[in-house]
């Protein structure tokens, strides 16, 4: 092993302008396109050819060609999201992000298991220096079944928050926002830092330690545009990702296997900002009824004015 | 979805095959680095140019990649030592060219005067600098196995040379450097 003393240094100064990868991605995908017009063209004339006899015997189906495979269009979201412009804090704003939860909680009163799923609206406030405020406040919970109402109420127990319950935490700066230091918004390096700090794959597998730490950078804290277009080229690139998409929505799913059951994590992002609109998770185990265990919906975050505490 | 926690690029190229959309992970992966390395030896916008080119020479021969190498970095920086070769080769008839057309007609110039040129940056860190006054083939193997780790066998797969090509290259690359950093900053070695 050998290391020229400043030449790492210096070499990570020199990074791509955003443009210049902009345009060496443009050329690799034309790349790709003009394989995928050769393919598709080859295939048309094959598929001529299956049509005459297909008709012949009087039996034609086909299906037209998919346009554009699923990851490309999450990587042209995030193309359209880096070009959109920063819009920094002043000193006296806020972002804000309302959302609204559902939270499966699951106690054991003797016997049987009970759940219930409890909401909840949460606000957070993210300062320009970025400590934040997230106010929580709990709704009524409700159970899935009759029977565990009836179970949980003859067992005397109460959930962690009763309806009406609000709870406010605080965070310094940079433990709810990305610290720009640690958290590039350069896609290469930004997924080589979200590698480096992966736990062991024997509790959960890297791919989904991967996805759910790329989301949790841009989840209500009005990350800049360019970050949030990292989070999704690194997104694109985590293995076993579903995409679908309309022109105002991209949908990520991913199924991970855990060593107790296997669940769907689905992320829904606004296709012209890139803010997270919407995530889940559902238990999809054959041993399990189908429940969805977790879910939020958010609004689009927004600068205001005034102290959070008041607000 | 694959058993393996993380595809590796090996994984990923093989999945290109079929799927060719999935090639741009492997852009999204290592465009930095490939930058980097011919930045290192170019102008930025060549070297944007030129690491563009990579990709899209790799993208044509991923069919050709050989799935037991997990990572496809030596094989971009293969194709970026290739393509770099090439700009060398342009920039120095360019060179001569621009030497006849004026009135002072050299005959042959070296090569070496249109590297050195091509990295006469002042804003450029002096580390840089100075390796800008290797020979190409010096560069490649200083460079690729200090700043990108590279083991010996993968240079010399990387380069297509020798191991013991790669060795003494390395060891004259590393003499070189140590003259042309000179006193005020040092080289450290190890290896």
């Amino acid at each position: 092993m050998e290391d020229l003393s400043g030449l790492g240094d210096d070499f990570e100064q020199v990074s791509p302008d955003p443009a210049d990868e902009a345009s060496a991605r443009a050329r690799l995908r034309w790349a790709i396109s003009g394989e995928r017009r050769h393919w598709a063209s080859g295939l048309w004339v094959a598929l001529s050819a299956m049509v005459v006899v297909l008709a012949a015997v009087g039996a034609v189906a086909l299906r037209p060609l998919p346009v554009e495979p699923p990851v490309a269009s999450l990587l042209q979201v995030a193309d359209a999201v880096a070009t959109l412009p920063a819009t920094p804090l002043a000193r006296d704003r806020y972002y804000l992000t309302r959302s609204e939860r559902l939270v499966l909680t699951t106690v054991q009163a003797e016997e049987p298991v009970v759940s219930f799923l409890q909401p909840s609206q949460r606000e957070v406030w993210v300062a320009a220096d970025g400590t934040t405020k997230v106010r929580t406040t709990y709704g009524t919970p409700r159970f899935l079944t009759a029977e565990d109402q009836m179970a949980f109420e003859l067992s005397g127990l109460a959930p962690n928050h009763e309806s009406g319950d609000t709870v406010v935490q605080v965070y310094g700066p940079a433990e709810y926002v990305a610290d720009p230091a640690v958290w590039p918004s350069d896609a290469p390096r930004l997924q080589r830092a979200l590698l480096e700090r992966l736990g062991p794959a024997d509790q959960q597998p890297h791919a989904l330690q991967l996805l759910r730490s790329a989301v949790e950078l841009i989840r209500e804290n009005g990350a800049d545009p360019s970050l949030r277009a990292a989070v999704l080229r690194v997104i694109a690139g985590v293995p076993g990702i579903q995409v679908t998409g309309t022109s105002e929505l991209v949908t990520v799913v991913f199924d991970g296997a855990l060593p107790e059951r296997t669940e769907r994590r689905v992320y829904t992002f606004d296709a012209s900002t890139g803010h997270l609109v919407s995530e889940s998770v559902t238990v999809v185990s054959a041993d399990n009824p189908r429940r969805t265990v977790f879910s939020s919906r958010y609004e689009p975050p927004v600068q205001v004015t005034g102290d959070p505490g008041r607000s | 979805m694959d058993s393996t926690p993380w595809a590796s690029d090996a994984e990923v190229i093989v999945a290109s095959w079929h799927d060719p959309v999935r090639f741009e992970v492997v852009f999204s992966r290592h465009f930095g680095t490939v930058f980097r390395f011919l930045a290192g030896r170019a102008p930025r916008d060549e070297a944007a140019d030129m690491a563009a080119e990579v990709f899209v020479r790799a993208f044509a021969r991923r069919r050709r990649y050989r799935p037991d190498r997990p990572s496809a970095l030596p094989w971009l920086l293969g194709m970026a030592v290739n393509v770099l070769r090439e700009w060398t080769r342009r920039l120095a008839r360019a060179d001569r060219a621009h030497r006849r057309s004026s009135s002072d007609l050299e005959a042959d110039v070296d090569t070496g005067d249109a590297e050195a040129r091509m990295d006469a940056d002042e804003s450029a860190p002096a580390l840089r600098r100075a390796l800008a006054g290797l020979s190409l083939d010096e560069y490649n193997v200083l460079v690729l196995a200090a700043l990108h780790q590279l083991t010996y066998p993968e240079i010399a797969d990387t380069l297509g040379i020798p191991l013991g090509t790669v060795r003494s290259r390395l060891a004259r690359a590393r003499r070189r450097a140590r003259e042309l950093i000179g006193p005020d900053r040092r080289i450290y070695m190890d290896g």
